[in-house]
């Protein structure tokens, strides 16, 4: 009788270790999980905010271009996105952080151990803001045609990459006969860039050795010209897909025009419009500095009756003054509107009172204070 | 004196002392079990204890960090923002220099439009630029001074009226200096159209 109690009692005793154990075990298993979700959460964080610093530098840092190592990152796949009204950097699936200001151009998505940042200033015709450029070491672009205004030797010259150079862009530029050697190599993705119209050349169809390759993997823009169309690979065919509209190029011809470069580098064509609604929000309130300043300008140079004042404020039909606040300030209210719709027609328009600012500002040179 | 089951007679102590001998081991082993659980438990607590108290040093050590990344990147970019910096026509901007009429001008345009706009690229900051040299007072006796953005943390809450009221939600300021040049060209040159400045970034935290 008693052995028999002392049998249950026993495997009442084990029962009963096993339970408890068990519970323990939960206990620290559930801390562990927890702490691990954390722990990853955290890092995400912390890596997010650390590109954003970054970034931040690259992005104020006129006209430089900078290699930046990320071999720490590779486990992660950067996302810059831009849609819409909302702008985002992260990582995939993970921690991410708002940008509704900063313009930056990039493929959408990068998983890479090696960022190359390139900073440009975006004048209209004074200063707007710097667009900064993102790509990566294994993001390829293969350059093909030629606009025969120069702006191929130009980004040859840009963005070749010299032996002795720290940055590496991944840049080919291809001609006629090379065309179809084009291949993704050891890359993560492939951009076509095209400098004559596409459908004016007869090597417009996609390079044979990138037929392979998926809509994620490859995309073409179009640059040719003033005007913006970018393109996606089409399922089970060898010819590009259109994808949105054309877009007019806002930006005034000169030396290193960043609309036109970050054409090349926005991950597509929503992307593109995207930072550059971001552009023209910021136009608005440079404007509205240089608006108080002019006006600074004018009541100095009231007084006396020489160039200055002329260019200011007297000169007929157009003088500074006129064309500044009827014809280019008053405007960028519509081209706001329009470019929130994804349309830059109206902001087009801006183009020729800027560079009409443009020349008064270079006569004003020397002799008065200038605008900018 | 106690009677068994069968009928026999023990002495009280006796039965006792073997009905005793058993619940005591029981409970001893009962007492074992619930003094090391308890032991478990306290080291268990202390563990918790410990780490949480870590984990407020080691958030507060962080907050401190980001709080000092956050002011100088408010510097930088207040730093390069077209909206102060000199210009030179086509050529690059003059580093570090900011423009007296853009700067006036700025004065009215950022604090008028931060919650449409300057509020996603400066949160909750204050930004002040100070000429230092050479010495011009304001009617109070400071050096003369602009305010370019103020956006300090608050909060609402309800007062004694049942009114949602907003109260400053903020303990500390971080501040960062950078000296910088402003140049004002519509001073005579021979006066000088350069003096002295210092940008103060201070982020409310």
């Amino acid at each position: 009788m008693n052995s028999k109690k002392a049998q249950i009692q026993m495997t009442f005793n084990w029962i009963y270790i096993l339970v408890a154990g068990i519970v323990i075990l939960l206990f620290f298993v559930g801390i562990i999980v927890k702490g691990t979700a954390v722990a990853k959460e955290s890092l995400e964080g912390d890596v997010v905010r650390i590109v954003e610093s970054i970034l931040v530098g690259a992005g104020v840092s006129e006209k430089t271009k900078n290699f930046i190592d990320v071999s720490g990152l590779t486990d992660y796949t950067l996302e810059f996105k831009c849609e819409d009204d909302f702008a985002s950097l992260g990582i995939k699936d993970g921690a991410f952080r708002e940008l509704p200001i900063a313009p930056i151009f990039a493929p959408i998505e990068i998983r890479t151990s090696g960022l190359v940042t390139w900073s440009l200033p975006y004048k209209l015709p004074f200063k707007v803001t710097d667009l900064l450029m993102i790509t990566s070491t294994n993001t390829k672009y293969y350059v093909v045609g030629d606009d025969g205004q120069g702006f191929r030797e130009e980004m040859e010259k840009a963005l070749s990459s010299q032996e002795e150079d720290q940055v590496k862009f991944n840049f080919e530029f291809l001609d006629e006969d090379d065309y179809d050697l084009a291949g993704i190599g050891g890359n993560q993705q492939v951009r076509v860039v095209y400098l004559s119209p596409l459908d004016q050349i007869d090597f417009g169809n996609i390079p044979a050795n990138l037929n392979d390759l998926g809509p994620k993997q490859l995309s073409a823009v179009d640059i040719s010209g003033r005007q913006i169309q970018y393109y996606t690979k089409m399922k089970g065919n060898s010819a590009w897909r259109r994808e949105g509209e054309t877009m007019p190029l806002v930006s005034l011809s000169g030396e290193k025009e960043a609309a036109r470069y970050a054409a090349i580098f926005a991950g597509n064509a929503e992307s593109y419009k995207c930072n550059m609604r971001k552009v023209f929000e910021r136009l608005e309130y440079v404007a509205e500095v240089y608006a108080g300043k002019l006006q600074e300008l004018k009541e100095y140079y009231v007084a006396e009756t020489g160039k200055c004042h002329e260019i200011l404020t007297s000169r007929r039909p157009n003088n500074m003054g006129k064309v500044f606040n009827f014809n280019f300030y008053s405007r960028i209210g519509t081209c706001q509107i329009q470019a929130r719709r994804g349309e830059f027609s109206n902001c087009g328009e801006l183009l020729a009172p800027a560079s009409e600012l443009q020349a008064f500002n270079e006569e004003l040179r020397g002799e008065c204070i200038t605008l900018y | 004196m106690i009677r068994d089951k069968k009928g026999q007679i023990h002495p009280r102590g006796i039965f006792n002392s073997r009905s005793r001998i058993r619940p005591r081991s029981g409970q001893i082993r009962m007492a074992e079990t619930i003094g090391v659980i308890f032991i478990f438990f306290v080291i268990i607590l202390f563990g918790i204890i410990f780490y949480y108290k870590y984990s407020e040093v080691a958030a507060k050590e962080q907050q401190e960090k980001l709080l000092a990344t956050k002011a100088m990147d408010v510097t930088l970019k207040s730093l390069f923002l077209p909206e102060l910096t000199c210009t030179r026509g086509e050529a690059e901007p003059e580093d570090n220099c900011f423009d007296m009429m853009k700067l006036r001008a700025a004065e009215i345009v950022m604090p008028e439009n931060f919650e449409e706009y300057y509020f996603n690229l400066f949160p909750n900051v204050r930004i002040t630029v100070e000429q230092i040299y050479p010495v011009e007072l304001d009617v109070e006796g400071n050096n003369i001074n602009w305010l370019l953005y103020d956006k300090p943390k608050m909060k609402s809450v309800e007062d004694e009226n049942g009114n949602m009221v907003l109260i400053p939600d903020w303990a500390r300021k971080e501040a960062t200096y950078f000296i910088v040049a402003l140049k004002d060209e519509i001073k005579p040159k021979e006066k000088g159209q350069y003096s002295f400045g210092v940008l103060k970034v201070e982020v409310y935290s």
